[in-house]
């Protein structure tokens, strides 16, 4: 039964994906791209599809995918070797694949869409058409702005994009891992990358902030840092630790031989240490 | 008929409702590293403590006009809402150092949230998003090649976001039911919002890797740990960890990730000439 239910949930979240080819730009050199702020906070960039527009997007942190809505769609050529189909949830027409998208002067070639006519940025757009003078079509997310380090300053509007290799996993296929993981029953582990050389604990109705070291090893990274028994440790490498899953998830970015600072409290006072865990476990 | 509902299951991630005009909170003035994970869904998560409480998980979102923090989090963390749904955090802390006190806030849960914490999807559970009236503050760099943010305070007042009123607020177009579809799939198929966790156990060995060795050796073992009350030594070459043989520290490291506290270990090693088994089981620590 339960095996039944989860394949219906997964049916109703699957599409089929193409594999995404990612291609990362030659020369990584800064593009400002300007944006414009709405009266609303939302931020709005100039976008060209396939080289038609430019159209007016809003670029969203939150957004998983990219969407563009039907009217954009259809001027760019998206829309040529997809069915119609018979019934349509916000004239969803499914996921494409745009040859170039074009925010300001920063482009990225084969990047997947979703068309679709979105309640909320129909409605947005609507609220805004005559004070920006023009409709707003779609949102410009994740699969695009992920192949760029990206710099907002509301205050300059500007968003400068540099390409950094970075290639955006496919959100579906990871949708999808996750789903099974959150329906497993096997507890996950928690491995430090490196060896540290100490023994945190943390009552159960101890809820102050940080775990308490019970133990440091003689001769280990923890010791020569002069980490000691019964510090309360606050925070490692500017993660907070104030569970040992925490802690274990913090260890789990810190590389052997990367030399990263651990905040302790001792006698009242708050030490920063500098700690360099071993290639170890 | 399935794409349509999948593109409309993600386009619920789209786009928090907006609000009515909030005021901006206050800035200070130095450069922070802020840790983030990013999700399944893709979605930048960073921690904050409100009051002193939490620490709360937030989506990172340029889509959101404000700040929205769940009811219940709100509730641990003393934020009463006002009788428009507002409320103002004496003290939002930031995972990285980055403090704003006075911070207003939409005391509300997006459906978005429903869904994905219904699902399990992000990993942890969601309390809410980092929006516009928070976010506009900094000059923020994000880069997924790195796993930390960096966020400059800007020293200007950022505008309140105006609010469209109730008809376009509540423009969903019915969206908001994918939030409740997703959350019951969730729960009938088991899904827990976060998942259980385990720490891996402990061995006591630092493992280095020789130029042109075919095996990792043994650099040291930590006095009192398990593997140095076992008998291994420095200089102890590693052929096989748990009966597989490795090459490497990594691979050592790798065969190690599921190894709880007090699990069994079998290090085959060579000392000298000899080949020997030992035997011992993992302690706590790290």
């Amino acid at each position: 039964m339960k095996r039944l239910l989860f394949a219906l949930a997964l049916a109703c979240l699957t599409t089929p994906v193409r594999a995404e080819t990612p291609k990362t730009e030659a020369a990584p050199k800064p593009v400002v791209v300007p944006f414009e702020l709405l009266p609303t906070g939302h931020v709005a960039v100039m976008v060209k599809v396939n080289g038609e527009g430019p159209y007016r997007l809003i670029l969203d942190t939150g957004a998983p995918i990219t969407l563009i809505d039907n009217r954009v769609a259809e001027a760019a050529g998206l829309l040529k070797d997809v069915p119609e189909p018979l019934f349509s949830l916000f004239g969803s027409r499914g996921e494409v694949k745009v040859a170039e998208l074009q925010v300001g002067e920063q482009s990225v070639k084969n990047v997947t869409a979703i068309v679709m006519d979105h309640p909320t940025v129909q409605a947005l757009s609507q609220a805004l058409e005559k004070k920006l003078g023009g409709p707003i079509d779609g949102i410009v997310g994740f699969p695009f702005f992920a192949r760029f380090k990206m710099t907002l300053d509301y205050r300059a509007r500007t968003a400068t994009l540099t390409a950094n290799g970075f290639k955006p996993p496919d959100v579906m296929k990871d949708m999808m891992a996750a789903m099974m993981e959150a329906a497993s029953d096997e507890p996950k582990v928690l491995a430090p990358a490196a060896q540290w050389g100490m023994v945190a604990e943390k009552a159960a109705d101890d809820s102050d902030a940080g775990v308490t070291i019970k133990d440091v090893l003689a001769g280990s990274p923890a010791a020569v840092a002069q980490l000691k028994a019964g510090d309360r440790l606050l925070t490692l490498d500017g993660r907070w630790t104030d569970s040992l899953v925490d802690l274990y998830t913090a260890a789990g970015y810190v590389k052997p031989g990367e030399t990263v600072a651990v905040v302790v409290k001792r006698d009242g006072k708050e030490l920063t240490l500098k700690v360099k865990p071993a290639s170890g476990l | 008929m399935k794409p349509l509902w999948s593109s409309a299951a993600l386009a619920v991630l789209c786009l928090a409702p907006w609000a009515r005009a909030a005021e901006p909170p206050k800035p200070e003035a130095k450069s922070f590293e802020v840790p983030y994970r990013l999700t399944a869904f893709k979605h930048i998560v960073v921690r904050a403590k409100i009051n002193g409480k939490g620490p709360f998980n937030f989506i990172l979102d340029t889509g959101a006009p404000a700040l929205f923090i769940a009811p219940e989090a709100a509730k641990k963390a003393g934020v009463e809402p006002d009788a428009k749904g507002w409320g103002v955090c004496d003290r939002l802390e930031i995972e990285g150092g980055v403090v704003l006190p006075k911070a207003k806030g939409r005391i509300e849960k997006p459906f978005q949230l429903e869904g994905i914490n219904g699902l399990g999807l992000a990993g942890v559970e969601l309390h809410g998003m980092i929006g516009y009236n928070v976010l506009a503050r900094y000059r923020m760099e994000i880069d997924f090649t790195k796993n930390k943010m960096v966020w400059t305070p800007l020293d200007w007042e950022p505008k309140s976001p105006v609010g469209l009123g109730e008809s376009v607020r509540g423009a969903t177009g019915g969206l908001e039911v994918m939030g409740t579809i997703m959350k019951y799939l969730g729960a009938l198929a088991g899904a827990k919002t976060e998942p259980d966790y385990t720490l891996r156990g402990f061995l006591g060995v630092e493992l280095f890797d020789k130029e042109d060795a075919e095996y990792p050796e043994v650099k040291s073992v930590l006095a009192g740990g398990p593997a140095a009350k076992a008998g291994l030594k420095a200089g102890d070459e590693v052929t096989h960890f748990q009966g597989r043989s490795v090459q490497n520290a990594d691979d050592v490291r790798r065969f190690a990730l599921k190894l709880k506290a007090d699990d069994p270990v079998k290090l085959t090693v060579r000392r000298g000439k000899e080949t020997m088994e030992i035997h011992f089981k993992t302690g706590e620590g790290l």
